[in-house]
This record gives structure tokens, sequence and C-alpha cells, in this order.
């Protein structure tokens, strides 16, 4: 990395960083659960290419299917960040725009898995998205009525005001039909009209269908955090306050979302489970670019939060997924074509951070999924069990993933 | 109380039934209604003359050597310059006496803030690629003419009387889903994919539809295909071609991946679905369709600039192909892969089960039953020939037994539910870039939907608490004069009748002009006691009014006193839903 990407990547971020570390050294032996854990879950929509993020840059295959924009080199342009810990005798790299993700990786905090993913073989966005909120893996099973956070939910019995949010838009279906969960974009904007209005639709919404239901839900939620944001001694709602030396420019509107996030978080209104999207990795065409820039983007805006939340380190954890992985092979339009194995990340005061998990049996033909993709070895579900059993202090997640059962766990928390 | 049958039907197939529609299709008869619209004239006189005097706002700075001038339709762009650079400057009028080249002039800032007609909706395609594309072109006049078709669209949702073609259009943009902002060519040449694509074919075939949709330079820019060459393909356009366009998801058998011979029918050329192996060979037939979008690839191969479709057979991988169980031959004529692969997934049974429980979910019920579905294809592929197909198909859904009940089996879209307000209170709307940016904070991001599944098309998503509350909002902001008035005029108390102005005449009036027969008793008392609650006016603190006591109409309290009141009808639960 060049001393100018350096300061990029790492400026406004350094002294917080340094504090997290601090943080990190102080609770490090502190993993047990705890019964107000967040959950954050991160879904990169669109299938992100995992051999672009997290790649074997000497791997002969990897050379032979892909131009060099579209690898990760040991040296050159393309040249990825070395990452230690790696699989034996395996020059795994990061993407060079995800410096702040190596910080965190480097600190321990952050843990990767590859060849992660849906075990089912469906290459089509829309069935591996369902499946994978669903917390199933077979396309019987898409028609379940419910996502895996809403069974999460319901399971931890939480007794907060707002136990579950989806920050940026609308409910993703891994909250399906959850009584709890509210979708929101700013905790701010969450108010209505005066007390006699809000009074009248409360009334108005106690029925008992669906809309009904949703109509309360959103109701009691104005109430909650009217009562809760922040306010000057006028009572006008200020502004969000981040950590002391954290900002969250340059971080995109991921960023925005994750700013959202620790706000409500710090409002203490006993949330658990937190979702939110980051879509555009659908890279079928002139890949390069793009990729790079989200990668940039999800990078800094992952680590802002991260330090932003240095006081939930030891009681937060987030899950990085995706669709699938991308074709090894890329095709003529200087791009990738939906694949299988990818790449997960988990970070949190209590991973066992600093390494990449997963069998990794490199990608020579005969290892890969139907001789194209990159294989899944490590069922999704198999990283979501064990951060809910072990951070979550869920001891049973059969109800979770009725059609999972752990083997081999990664210890990866 | 349960609404009526006949507003059940009324109310799902136009964008928000009102009492005058109401009454005009009682007396036409259902039937006579529906054949009315799936014959839509070309006159559209009131949603046309709206659009005619529509002025919409333009507003940015810009940095340049030149003022940017907008392009006039009959205005003359000198085409034969191939450097895109140039086109801005072409289209300004010759300064007197000054050959300057405009790069050589110092760069200067230019604020712009005008309002301007909807001039671009009308512009052949060649001219809009050619204005509205050019790399020097402010970024605000390059997305100018998606902003146009918004407004028009948003105008047409609440004005058209073809209401039925117009939720057919949504439909449809819907249904092949393409994010404007995918692309800065999409958005230059929007309007003539709105208008000779998507409205073109709307009540049309699905055919030619599918074929229109597949060379228009949106979707090929969209989906890639105007950069799939052989090899390997890019498979982006292909998929979704079969996922989403055509036989839908339900027919992907992907526990057959490469065993072709054990999808059913596949040895007789007549598979039942489609698996990867389909894909890829579609993404291979489909090599070579690409965009007339001027691009220079090299080697003295320039793309014509027109804007349209372009076959460039350099890139087309011409081997024998297989899809679906047919063998394709090699080295066949130009496009006749494409051609082949269009036909078997446009007539194919799949096909027909896909659009038509599509359609269904759309216009009766997020859960449609199999047996209504089951019918509908039917028609679909009795007429899959027909230059009207859609027609017939359409006739069969608003004419089942299913339209007129089940009250509630939809949430209204935000577009459906803005479109609503708009006509039960006979407002007056000029949508300006918010009214676009309320609609997608409430959900629905009219043509910027990112995956090309488009909107999901059920309750689940719909009701959400960050959407149902933005509806709320977004009607209380529109009704209670937030927004300027050049945007929307409400008139409710013009549009009051002042023959029984009484506070409980005047609440009923209202609740009956926005939500007839769908209120409940209770609902209607509570809505009506609010009502006659009035803010004191000099402590400020509610006070009561007699129920009977006469009000005056003209009194400026009681245009916002009115304004909050039809608000909150637009927020009761039972004006969500479809």
């Amino acid at each position: 990395m060049t001393r100018r990407n350096f300061i990029h990547v790492c400026s406004g971020t350094l002294a917080a960083l340094a504090s997290s570390r601090i943080t990190n050294l102080a609770f490090a032996a502190d993993s047990a659960a705890r019964p107000d854990h967040l959950l954050v879950v991160l879904f990169l929509r669109g299938g992100c290419d995992g051999l672009n993020l997290v790649a074997p840059a000497n791997d002969q295959s990897y050379i032979a299917a892909r131009p060099e924009h579209l690898r990760l080199t040991d040296t050159g342009k393309y040249k990825g960040l070395t990452l230690k810990n790696s699989y034996a005798g395996v020059d795994m790299r990061l993407h060079a725009k995800a410096g702040a993700l190596l910080e965190l990786y480097d600190s321990g905090d952050l843990a990767i898995v590859h060849g992660c993913g849906l075990i089912n073989g469906t290459r089509s966005h829309f069935e591996a998205q369902d499946m994978m909120e669903r917390g199933v893996a077979d396309q019987k099973r898409m028609n379940m009525s419910t996502g895996w956070l809403t069974r999460t939910i319901e399971a931890l019995q939480p007794g907060g005001l707002l136990p579950a949010v989806a920050i940026g838009g609308e409910t993703p279906d891994s909250l399906l039909h959850s009584k709890m969960a509210v979708s929101m974009s700013r905790a701010r904007q969450f108010g209505y009209g005066s007390d006699d209005q809000m009074a009248l639709l409360k009334r108005l919404y106690s029925g008992s269908g669906s809309i009904h239901r949703v109509g309360k839900l959103t109701l009691d939620t104005i109430t909650t955090l009217q009562s809760r944001l922040p306010r000057d001694k006028q009572g006008k709602v200020i502004d969000y306050q981040a950590d002391a030396n954290i900002s969250y420019e340059d971080t995109g509107r991921l960023g925005e979302n994750l700013q959202a996030l620790a706000q409500l978080a710090k409002m203490d209104t006993g949330l658990r489970v937190a979702t939110v999207d980051y879509d555009g990795w659908d890279t079928h065409e002139y890949q390069q670019n793009k990729f790079s820039r989200l990668t940039e983007e999800m990078s800094r805006a992952i680590m802002t939060f991260y330090n932003d939340m240095s006081r939930f380190h030891q009681n937060m954890t987030i899950v990085v997924h995706s669709e699938f992985g991308r074709r090894l092979k890329s095709n003529q339009s200087g791009g990738t074509d939906h694949g299988h194995g990818g790449v997960n990340m988990v970070l949190g005061g209590g991973v066992k951070g600093g390494r990449i998990y997963g069998d990794w049996k490199g990608l020579a033909n005969e290892h890969l999924d139907h001789g194209a993709d990159l294989a899944v070895t490590t069922d999704y579900r198999s990283v979501l069990s064990e951060v809910l059993s072990k951070r979550m202090g869920l001891s049973e997640t059969k109800a979770i993933f009725p059609d999972f059962e752990m083997k081999n766990p990664l210890g990866i928390v | 109380m349960k609404p009526s049958p006949e507003f059940v039907a009324l109310n799902r197939a136009t964008f928000g039934a009102t009492p005058d529609e109401l009454s005009r299709m009682q007396k036409m008869g259902w039937p006579a209604w529906v054949d009315e619209q799936l014959q839509p004239a070309k006159e559209d006189a009131e949603a046309d003359q709206r659009i005619s005097r529509h002025q919409l706002r333009i507003k940015y700075e810009h940095e340049a050597s030149i003022a940017p001038q907008m392009m006039k339709p009959g205005m003359k762009v000198d085409m034969t310059g191939r450097d895109k650079s140039m086109m801005m400057a072409a289209a300004v009028p010759a300064a007197g006496g000054d050959d300057a080249k405009p790069e050589q002039k110092p760069k200067k800032k230019f604020q712009v803030d005008e309002k301007r007609g909807l001039t671009l909706l009308a512009m052949p395609l060649e001219q809009l690629f050619l204005v509205q594309n050019q790399d020097e072109y402010p970024y605000a006049e390059r997305e100018r003419a998606a902003h146009e078709v918004e407004a028009a669209t948003i105008i047409r949702a609440c004005y058209s009387k073809w209401q039925v073609r117009e939720l057919l259009v949504d439909f449809w943009h819907n249904h092949f889903n393409i994010d404007i902002g995918s692309d800065d060519v999409i958005s230059a040449v929007w309007p003539a994919h709105d208008r000779d694509v998507i409205r073109k074919h709307a009540l049309g075939n699905f055919r030619e539809m599918l074929q229109a949709v597949g060379q228009s330079l949106p979707m090929l820019y969209y989906l890639n295909n105007r950069s799939s060459k052989a090899s390997p393909a890019n498979e982006n356009y292909a998929r979704e071609f079969f996922e989403l366009h055509t036989l839908g998801a339900e027919h992907y058998l992907n526990h057959l991946y490469g065993k072709w011979r054990e999808v059913p029918g596949a040895l007789h050329g007549k598979a039942a679905g489609y698996i990867d192996q389909d894909v890829y060979e579609a993404a291979r037939a489909f090599t070579g369709w690409t965009a007339a979008d001027g691009e220079d690839q090299g080697d003295g191969d320039l793309f014509p600039a027109t804007g349209g479709f372009y076959y460039f057979d350099k890139w087309h991988d011409p081997y024998q192909k297989r899809v679906m169980g047919v063998e394709f031959e090699a080295n066949q004529p130009a496009l006749a892969d494409g051609m082949a692969v269009l036909d078997i997934a446009a007539y194919h049974p799949g096909t027909a089960l896909h659009l038509s429980r599509k359609l269904c979910c759309r216009f009766i019920a997020d859960e449609p039953s199999e047996s209504l579905v089951k019918r509908i294809a039917a028609v679909w592929t009795a007429h899959a020939k027909s230059p009207d197909q859609i027609v017939h198909v359409m006739r069969e859904i608003l004419l089942s037994p299913e339209i007129h009940t089940g009250f509630g089996q939809k949430t209204k879209r935000p577009l459906e539910f803005l479109a609503s307000f708009i006509r039960a209170t006979s407002a007056d709307l000029h949508p300006d870039e918010d009214i676009g940016y309320e609609l997608g904070s409430c959900g629905q991001q009219l043509f910027q939907w990112g995956p090309p599944t488009g909107h999901p098309d059920t309750s689940a998503y719909w009701q959400s608490p960050n959407s149902l509350l933005k509806r709320w909002k977004f009607v209380r902001s529109l009704a209670t004069d937030d927004y300027d008035g050049e945007v929307i005029r409400m008139n409710l108390i013009r549009h009051t009748p002042e023959e029984k102005c009484t506070w409980q005449a005047v609440a009923d009036h209202w609740m009956d002009q926005m939500a007839p027969t769908l209120l409940a008793e209770s609902t209607r008392d509570e809505l009506a006691k609010w009502f006659r609650q009035s803010k004191d006016k000099q402590d400020g603190k509610p006070h009561w009014h007699e129920a009977d006591a006469d009000i005056t109409l003209n009194e400026y309290d009681l245009a916002g006193h009115l304004g909050e009141f039809v608000a909150l009808i637009a927020a009761t639960p039972e004006f969500q839903l479809r």
C-alpha cells in the first residue's frame, strides 16, 4: 500500500482505531454471551465476487481464469493486501481498497470465512436470497412464512421497546412477518402529527388485520423514539453526535445507514437484531471500477461504524454475507457471472479474528463446483448458528435453522 | 360495513375509485366499463392537457466554457459529427462573429433555475440519444428526460381516463424492471422506451413486447447484453429473461443441473422448465445483440449512434446450441438464434402461467387461486399470436367473479396510494421531482428500483412501518400546504358542498368522497369526532363543537383543519388497501 493510500483509508479513523484496540485488550477474555447482545446482519445484495475480495494471488487456476484487473495479484497495479494466518501455503490477499478491513482483521476483531454460502446450487439471486433469508437451503422451503431473524427475535423473547430494526428501507425477508421488527431510515424522522392525531390513529389501528398490527407497531415506535431522541433545552431534536474523532464522511449510503443504526443502538431501546442492506454487487460487466468503489465504501463504512460503536464491542457481532459468490472464469464483458461459494465476514469483540476460516481446496477444476465455481465448503448457517449460540445466548438453533445440524463448528466466536 | 362489490372492482381497475367514476360505471354496467377501458382512444383529454401545460422545474449549477443549452424539438443537430462532446456546441445557435472553439474559452459558472415544459416526451429516439446523451451535458440536463417521464407517469395515474392502461403500463415497467440510474444513457432515451416499447405494447402482444424490450437500449444496458460477446457470453440478460421476464423461477429446474435429458419433455423439444445450461445457451444465442450507442469498438468498428438496437455479427457465437430441448443449427442467419429463444420462451406454457399469476397478483390478490390463474393462462395461450393478446387476458381478469370479492387482499403501492388520494380529493397536482422522491421514500422507486425483479408485489413488502409512516406523512404534507402551491392545490373548501354546512355534514361528505362504502361506522364516528374538535383561537387548546352547529366554509382555519382531516382519512387502515 502506498503512503498516499494509507492516509486516504485511515484519516479520521486512526485515533478511534487506537482506542478500539485498547478496548479489545481490556475485554479480550470476556467472550460470554450477554442478554443484550446485538446482532447486525449486513447483506451484500447482488452476489459479491468473493474471488475479487479475498483471493489466492498465486493460484495458477485463478491467474488463468481472469484478466489481471479482475484478480488480486502479489505485485503491480492490482496488488492485494496480505492476510496473515491464512490457509497453509496459500498467499491469500484482500482487495487493495479494503485497507480498513485489514486493520480490523489485524486487530483481531474480524474473521473471514471463504468458500461459504448456500449449499443449494441455485444461481438465481432471488432464490438464493429467499432461501438464505428464510434460513433454509432448499427450493421447497422457500414458502416458509418467516425469516431466520424473525425466528431469532422470537426465540430471544426480548423485553426491550424496539428489539429489531431494518435500517434503510423496507423490511428484508430475513425479518419476514416479524411482529416486532420495525423498518426505518432515520430515528428522527419517526414522528407524526399532534397527540390527538396520534391518539386517533391508535384507535383506528386497534383492529386485528396485518395492516392494523403494522400500524400499531409504527405508532408505538413513534412514541418510543420521540421520548428518547436527544433534545436541546428548547426541546428540539439535536443531530446525531458520533463518538469523538469519528466521522462518517466518505462512507456513502452504507455509512449513512450504519450511522442511523449507531444512533438507534445508543438510544438504549433494547435493540437485539438489526439488518442493513448494501446492494450493487451484481457485476456482470466492467467489474473492476464498480467493485473497487463498492469495496472501498463498504470497508470504510464498516470500520467507521465499528469504531463509533466502541462501547458495544464486547456486546455486538456483525455478520456480512451475500447470496453467492461469482464465477471463477470471467466473461467477455469484463465482468463475472453468478457463481457459488463466497466470502462471509464476522466482526466483533468476541470474534476470534485475524484469521481465515473454512476448508480451502484451491481453484483447480476438479475442486470447483460443476467445474465452474468456488465450491461451498461451509454452510452459511454454520457461521450464523455459532454466532447465535455463543454470542446471542440461544443454546438451541433448531427452530431457527430447521433443516440444519451443526457438525463441525468453525470456532469463530 | 363491507365495501360494495362494485367499489372493490373499480378500486382495483383504477388508481382509486371515486364516487363520480363509480356512478358512471354503474350507469353503463361493469362489462361495458371494462370494454371501454380496454379500447383506449388516442385522446386522453385531461391528462394530455395537463401534460402539455406542465412546467417542471430544473435547477443546477454548471461550470463550463459555454452556457448549457437546452434542446428543443425541431432544433437541428449536426448529426454527422461523431464527437459527442461537440454536440452541445452544435446545438447552440451560432453566436455572431465569435468563431472561437468552446473549449478555448475560460470556464464560467452558470446557474440554471427555470421551469420548462415536458418537451422531451414526444422526441424521437434518435434525437433523444444525440441531444440528451452528451458527455459534457450537465447531469441535471442528462437526467431531465427521465424526470419528464416520471412527472407524466404521475399525472396520468391521477388524471388519465384510461386507468386500466395506466395500471398496465406500471405493471410492465415493473415486470421488465430497469433502473434508470444504472447508466446515464438510459435516462437520456427513457421517453422513447416508455412510449415506443412499454406503452405501445401494454395492451398488445407479449411476444412482440418481449422482443421490443430485449432490443431496447435501456434493457440492453441495464442487463448488460450490449457487451455480451463470445466467449464466455455475459449471462445477465439470459438468466433474468427466463427467471423474471418469461417462465419465472418456478420453472427453474436446478435439481436437474447438467441433465437436460431428464427435464420432462426436453427430448421432444418441449422442456417443461429451464436449467443453467439453457441460460448458458440462451446467452450464447443473444451474443451480438447490442445497442447502436455510437461506441468505437476499435478495428474500425464504430457502432451507429441512433440509440436503437444493433446486431454486431463479430460478437455472435455462431455454433450449434440447444435451448430447452430445441436444437439450433450452427451458422444460422443474423438474429435467428435470438429470435428462436424469444419464440420458445414467449409461447411456453410456463410463461403463460407465470405472467397470468403476476397479472392476477397485481389486479386481484397477493395469492390468487390456482383455478383463476389457470383460466387466465388458457386465454393467454389461446391468444398467444393475437395482436391484442393482452386485451383478451385483461378482459378475462376484470370480468372474473374474483375481481369483486376479497377487499384488502392487496395493499396499495405508493403511486396507487398517492393517485387515489389525489383522485378522491379532486386535488390539482403538478408533480415536481420531490413527489417522485417521496414515492421513493415510501418504498416505490419509480424507474429506479435496483434489482431486476421489480418491486415486490405483495403486502409483506408494502406493509412495513417505514412505508406506512412515510405515506401518512406524505399525504399530510400535501394536504396541509407544506408544499409549494405550484405543486399542489387541494381546493378543499371549493370542493365541499355549501348547502349543508354542519360539522357532521362536512365530515360525512369527505368520508363518502374518499372512501365510499369503505369505512366502518365506528371508524366514521372516530374521524367525525376528531373533525368536530377544533383548536381554540385564544388558548390553543382543543374544544368541542356541537355536531349540528353551522360552520362557515370560508374560514381560514377550516382550510388547515380540513387538510388535516382528509390526511387522516387517507391514513386509515382501509385507505391503504385494495
